[in-house]
């Protein structure tokens, strides 16, 4: 088989007739359809790097057909992905594959931006991943960032209907390393204030969702809670618009409400998505780490909002785990600061053995 | 020389004296055998100090659009601008320093129209063409022309794409149009390119404000309107069920054409208290009672439907003040009744029944928005003059 192999890479170098490029390429593509066939792929570095420059290929069909194949292969495991990434950097130099892709993204010209945003998000989905990616972007440009969120956010960025709205998981993904939230946190350029308004997106569920997770992680942060609720960023009503709905409050409750939240109608639509509703949920429960954070979400109307939540989740069209994620919210809200006790939850010491009752309950 | 020194000649202060007047003399009958003539060159004695406003090198204010100009200055004005001498490049430069200069000196008008002839020279500079533009448009906007300013700027941009000046004073203009939504979206596409502006960041947090707050007063308005509907539903539904007529809808239907602008009180003092239904389901109505014996009326602005007639004269007599003439004081003196107009009848009414039993009663007609009930003393002549009192049905 790995000879076999060894006989395909002539046909899929650039220069090789478009024909044999194409019917070479659709062979490979057919073996990433199962485990095995990758196995097989990713041992042969030589072939990976091939792959990889076929995404620059002129030829459209030849290039998606790379990019798809590039996709399968990222898609196996962690491992994979390495292994991937291995082959194919070296030195940074123009025929690696984050160097191509990132190219390709930032291509207005490119036709098939959103499968290498595919390829992308896959090679960042673990954090030993989003680290070692997250390095490697930032020492190809440092001002990478600012790129991909300019581009992210703007509006018909490619001229050739790719969305690039896969870029939003990529953000999220990302942002599992601490360096890259670093980044988001001392950027100049206001990257997180850009991006929050689309955790509102109504088209695309990838780009909410994807937003929605890069604030989930960012707000187990709790260093970086007092920017997040600051007038600069503002971000609880972007959390807490999503999960309103259709219920009316009378005036007193109203004005507590932030302005985005207040005399919303019998129109406005719940988020469907009940991964996105945990997801916001759980950034709530960690901005309810410290004592500012929970007095001020008490202050914001937080537990009338999450109240109406809660019988929403309880309905047929509810969700168990968003349900659970709303009571764990409601608890801590509930309680008085005299109960609670400690400023920073998060600094509170557990015990050893709690630790290890803890982690086999987990298993 | 030593010579020259011998020669020299030692004048004495005499001699000196005389050879100064004699010099004196000589230039005397020199210049009279000069001709003379009239200078008549200058300005007019009488007309000096308004020649030397007008003249270029002394004014002491610039003229005016539409003002007489000097013709040395319209001289100079036309070598400055003389089209032979400049190109149109060097012509649309000049018209923009004057520009610049009226900008300075806050005459926007004058300004926009030096602009307006330099960009007219279709010169081949673009740089100098978007400066003109943006230059316009910073003029257009301290006259408050918005929409101009916004043309302007944006043209300008066309020809400059990074022109930061241009887009900010579009995002100002957006607002100052408040056009909140409009300023939002143009504001972050602006930031996409430049996300560093600091004017474009406080430009964006003052646009959202703003329209956050638009938005949330326009769903507050909508609430307190559909509440209103709501409400006035349920006093319809409880009027239904009291049977209560309204002269208005005499051939109709409550409940299809009762509306608020026949629920209103027809006279001011009422104006603002119309029939309301409270949190316990009790009707109010505002009221007039009328003495027909005085021409005088009192007005109840909202009397609960489960009072009796007996209670409200009670009540109204005993709440006088002392600078108003006591009408009546003993209710059992008095008859009440009301009007049914349709029919041209006077019903007498029981005094112990409540507003909302006879309200009920077959000969009920609510008309302008109000109950009207007319007291006069039993028995008495003014009560005899009321009942005669000829009376024609309503068509």
């Amino acid at each position: 088989m790995e000879k076999q192999l060894e006989e395909f890479i002539p046909f899929l170098e650039n220069e090789s007739r478009l024909e044999l490029k194409s019917v070479a390429l659709s062979h490979i593509l057919s073996l990433t359809g199962n485990h095995d066939g990758v196995e097989v792929l990713i041992s042969n570095e030589k072939l990976l790097r091939t792959l990889v420059k076929l995404i620059k290929d002129p030829n459209y069909v030849v290039s998606k057909d790379a990019c798809f194949t590039l996709i399968n292969i990222s898609a196996d495991s962690e491992s994979v992905c390495d292994a991937l990434l291995k082959s194919s950097s070296t030195n940074y130099d123009e025929s690696g594959l984050v160097q191509i892709l990132l190219r390709n993204i930032l291509d207005p010209e490119s036709k098939v931006t959103d499968p290498v945003l595919s390829i992308f998000s896959n090679i960042t989905r673990s954090e030993m991943l989003a680290t070692k990616i997250t390095q490697h972007i930032l020492e190809i440009d440092e001002n990478i960032l600012d790129r991909l969120v300019a581009a992210f956010t703007k509006i018909n960025y490619n001229r050739h209907k790719q969305t690039l709205n896969y870029l939003a998981a990529i953000f999220s993904n990302l942002s599992q390393a601490s360096m890259f939230r670093n980044l988001i946190a001392k950027s100049e350029s206001r990257l997180l204030q850009r991006l929050l308004p689309f955790t509102n997106h109504e088209t695309s569920l990838i780009r909410r969702g994807g937003i929605v997770g890069l604030v989930k992680n960012i707000c187990f942060d709790s260093s970086l809670h007092e920017w997040l609720f600051s007038g600069d960023v503002d971000v609880l009503p972007f959390i807490l618009l999503p999960l309103s709905g259709p219920e009316e409050f009378d005036d007193e409750t109203n004005e507590k409400f932030p302005i985005e939240l207040q005399y919303l109608d019998s129109e406005k639509k719940r988020e469907v998505d009940p991964d996105i509703r945990t997801m916001l949920l759980e950034s709530l429960a960690q901005l309810c780490a410290t004592k500012n954070g929970r007095n001020y979400l008490r202050e914001k109307g937080t537990y009338e909002i999450l109240r109406e939540l809660h019988k929403f989740e309880c309905s047929a069209e509810g969700d168990k785990r968003c349900l659970r994620t709303c009571e764990d919210v409601v608890d801590i809200l509930i309680k008085t600061e005299d109960e609670i006790g400690h400023d920073n939850l998060k600094q509170v010491e557990i015990p050893q053995d709690m630790i290890e009752k803890i982690e086999k309950l987990i298993e | 020389m030593e010579n020259n020194s011998e020669i020299k000649k030692n004048y004495t202060e005499e001699e000196r004296l005389a050879l100064a007047s004699k010099l004196d003399a000589d230039l005397d009958s020199f210049i009279s055998s000069l001709e003379k003539k009239r200078y008549t060159e200058g300005w007019a004695e009488d007309k000096w100090e308004e020649e030397m406003e007008k003249h270029p090198f002394f004014m002491k204010k610039a003229p005016e659009p539409g003002d007489d100009v000097h013709p040395m200055l319209e001289g100079l004005q036309q070598l400055k601008f003389d089209p032979e001498d400049n190109t149109p490049d060097e012509l649309a430069e000049k018209y923009k320093e004057d520009g610049n200069y009226w900008m300075k000196h806050k005459k926007y008008r004058i300004a926009v129209m030096n602009y307006t002839e330099g960009i007219q020279q279709n010169g081949e500079n673009q740089e100098l063409l978007a400066n003109l533009l943006n230059n316009r448009s910073a003029a257009q906007y301290f006259l408050k022309n918005f929409r101009s300013s916004i043309t302007d700027a944006r043209l300008a941009i066309q020809k400059k794409l990074d022109y930061s000046k241009a887009k900010v004073r579009i995002v100002r203009c957006l607002l100052e149009l408040k056009k909140f939504k409009e300023a939002c979206d143009e504001v972050q596409e602006f930031l996409a390119d430049d996300p560093t502006n600091k004017e474009l960041i406080d430009l964006q947090k003052s646009a959202i404000e703003k329209k956050t707050e638009r938005m949330r007063d326009e769903r507050k308005n909508q609430m307190l309107e559909k509440k209103k509907r709501q409400d006035f539903q349920a006093l319809v539904q409880v009027l239904v069920n009291r049977r209560v007529k309204f002269e208005e809808i005499r051939k109709g239907n409550i409940l299809s054409d009762l509306t608020a602008e026949i629920i209103k009180p027809k006279v001011e003092p009422l104006e603002y208290f119309p029939i309301t239904l409270d949190k316990q389901g009790i009707v109010h109505y505002p009221a007039i009672f009328a003495y027909p014996e005085y021409q005088l009326t009192d007005l109840q602005q909202q009397i609960s439907e489960k009072i009796t007639i007996q209670e409200c004269l009670e009540d109204m007599f005993a709440a006088t003040d002392d600078d108003s003439p006591q009408k009546y004081s003993n209710p059992d003196e008095l008859n009440v009744y009301y009007e049914n107009r349709l029919a041209a009848k006077l019903i007498k009414v029981n005094k112990q029944n409540t507003i909302q039993s006879i309200v009920s009663e077959k000969d009920f007609w609510i008309y302008n928005g109000y109950l009207t009930f007319y007291v006069i003393p039993n028995e008495s002549k003014a009560e005899k003059e009321f009942l005669n009192q000829p009376r024609k049905p309503l068509l």
